[in-house]
């Protein structure tokens, strides 16, 4: 089921990708870079000034409050799939 | 199982590969002073955008999170290659470039998905150019450009052009079913279109 997951995004290093980053469950950050196809925002991201937005999730399993979702590129922390709260997608 | 040239333009052709621009001759023709493909790989050139990172100072904890994406981001110097224009890389010097082309290995239902592995060239490995030193792996789901992770480790300088052929693609068929592909909304098509 693909679902939009909230996060932070900035300029990436290549064309056309952004830095991305969010919270697990725990307030734990991740990041990592993902394409413009896989985000939702609006503006335009710098360094000094970020904007809020989502990226495209898939939720593989989830239990009360909490969800696995998988992101679309892996993260530098966690891997691919991280698990957040519910409230935390849309 | 590794897919021969022969069945990597029939994967182009059904669109279980896509390599955009699609690297052309297909075949070797009496003019044509090169041809991509070899008995089972296929060349990828360099594209326009090299970051060279500038992380002298800094120091990246992995057990700091959160933070790694924006600190490479920010501290990349960018250049942008021009026809004729090379970027000379030095020995031991460490950048990060683009693939010309765009790969998407879709997904698609009651097909045994792709997957693929980027490799160097021995003609560039010889001189000493590194093109990936640890992340090959290209899954299925997979779609944008390959991020090339190049080490100059020879002794000479290298000048890296738009649109050398730069790396070599194997394509391989992935056996039995995915359970959970963390990709597979990509690009997730059914034989009637994108799902």
């Amino acid at each position: 089921m693909e679902k939009w997951l909230e996060c932070t995004i900035s300029p990436g290093q290549f064309t056309g990708e952004f830095a991305v980053q969010g919270k697990m469950f725990d307030d734990t950050e991740f990041s990592l870079f993902a394409p413009k196809a896989d985000l939702n925002f609006s503006g335009n991201p710098s360094w000094d000034k970020p904007v809020q937005g989502s990226i495209r999730v898939t939720i593989s399993e989830q239990e009360d409050e909490l969800l696995l979702v998988n992101l679309p590129r892996p993260t530098f922390e966690n891997g691919q799939a991280i698990t957040v709260k519910k409230n935390q997608i849309k | 199982m590794l897919l021969s040239n022969l069945e990597i333009h029939k994967a182009l052709d059904e669109k279980r590969l896509v390599i955009d621009p699609e690297p052309l001759p297909r075949v070797k023709g009496l003019r044509d002073k090169y041809c991509p493909y070899d008995s089972h790989t296929v060349d990828l050139k360099l594209g326009n955008e090299i970051k060279i990172p500038k992380l002298e100072a800094a120091t990246i904890d992995f057990s700091a999170p959160g933070s790694i994406a924006n600190l490479i981001a920010q501290n990349s110097e960018q250049q942008i290659l021009e026809e004729n224009r090379p970027y000379t890389l030095n020995p031991s010097k460490f950048l990060l470039a683009q693939t010309l082309e765009t790969i998407t290995l879709p997904i698609i239902k009651g097909s045994m998905p792709l997957a693929a592995r980027i490799e160097g060239k021995s003609s560039r490995a010889r001189c000493g150019l590194l093109v990936h030193f640890t992340a090959p792996t290209v899954h299925p789901g997979w779609s944008g450009p390959l991020t090339l992770e190049i080490i100059n480790l020879g002794q000479a300088k290298l000048n890296l052009h738009l649109g050398m052929p730069i790396a070599q693609l194997i394509v391989e068929q992935v056996y039995g079913e995915i359970a959970s592909n963390p990709s597979q909304f990509q690009n997730q098509i059914t034989p009637e279109g994108r799902a």
